[in-house]
């Protein structure tokens, strides 16, 4: 199954904001009330997050907004545009490339 | 069909190498992408897939599988980085995407019509991992065998780059 390119995004800028801070994912687990293996699995795009938990993540990763760890309305909009691409390739690969798109622009933008 | 221009793609190269103040192996290339302002992404993307180059808003991107080999990821960054150093004005209309190097039969590169870009791209990866005088400083003066697998493997070590892609540089 493919997950939610949305997740996949959300997990690449937690992770991108953790290693920033050179938070563990033990760590950052503990801060927020949930086991490692679940921050990993978030990050990785193959859980999905409750709105609390989002909160918490943010919080916990000194971010003042939620949505700095949401993706931009124009990398939701990269799923759903046809990315014009050099070579044909499978729907799985294109969301994956897509999810490398979206994590490198989010980790482009600064940060406040 | 437009000719490759090698020579233009591993002067390119050197000059990165000569900018970046690289005198010794293994040539830290993701270090030099990341200071030329390239966002680089490791992600798992299917076996077939080797990278992808593209360029957003004004952002370069390069994208390597982070489930190849760490030499092979090493040389698909190269090889990425190419295409954003030689051939920018493709990767700002679509997204380039590379699968497995046929890096090895530059013959057969040729006469299965494969890209003039993939052809410049291969000679500047690689003698942006293997320079020329990195390599004249370490193989003997009175010549390197290539079918001594051992020493070939040493020497690849030593670059970080895998065995057939150090030969296919010799052999260049």
């Amino acid at each position: 199954m493919i997950p939610d390119p949305r997740y996949q995004q959300f997990g690449e800028a937690m992770k991108v904001r953790r290693q920033q801070l050179g938070t563990t994912q033990a760590e950052l687990a503990a801060r927020v009330g949930l086991s490692r293996a679940s921050i990993a699995n978030i990050e990785r795009g193959r859980q999905s997050v409750l709105l609390h938990h989002a909160c918490d993540i943010a919080a916990a990763l000194k971010l003042d907004h939620v949505t700095d760890l949401m993706p931009s309305r124009s990398s939701l909009s990269l799923e759903n545009e046809a990315l014009a691409l050099s070579d044909d390739v499978s729907a799985a690969a294109k969301a994956q490339i897509s999810g490398i798109i979206a994590a490198a622009m989010a980790a482009a933008r600064p940060r406040s | 069909m437009k000719r490759a221009d090698t020579a233009r793609a591993r002067a390119h190269a050197r000059d990165i190498l000569t900018d970046a103040g690289v005198r010794a192996a293994p040539v830290p290339v993701e270090k030099i992408i990341r200071a030329r302002g390239i966002v680089v992404q490791h992600a798992p993307l299917a076996d077939d897939l080797s990278g992808m180059a593209y360029i957003r808003e004004g952002i370069g991107i390069v994208g390597v599988n982070a489930l190849h080999h760490p030499n092979r990821q090493r040389f698909t960054l190269a090889h990425e980085f190419a295409h954003h150093e030689l051939h920018a004005d493709i990767l700002k209309a679509e997204v380039h995407v590379d699968r497995g190097f046929r890096v090895l039969k530059r013959d057969q590169l040729a006469s299965e019509g494969v890209d003039w870009r993939e052809i410049e791209a291969n000679a500047f990866a690689a003698e942006l991992l293997m320079p020329q005088f990195l390599l004249d400083t370490m193989m003997d003066v009175g010549g390197f065998d290539l079918e001594d697998d051992e020493r070939v493997e040493a020497l690849a070590r030593r670059f970080r780059v895998s065995a057939s892609a150090l030969r296919f540089r010799l052999l260049a």
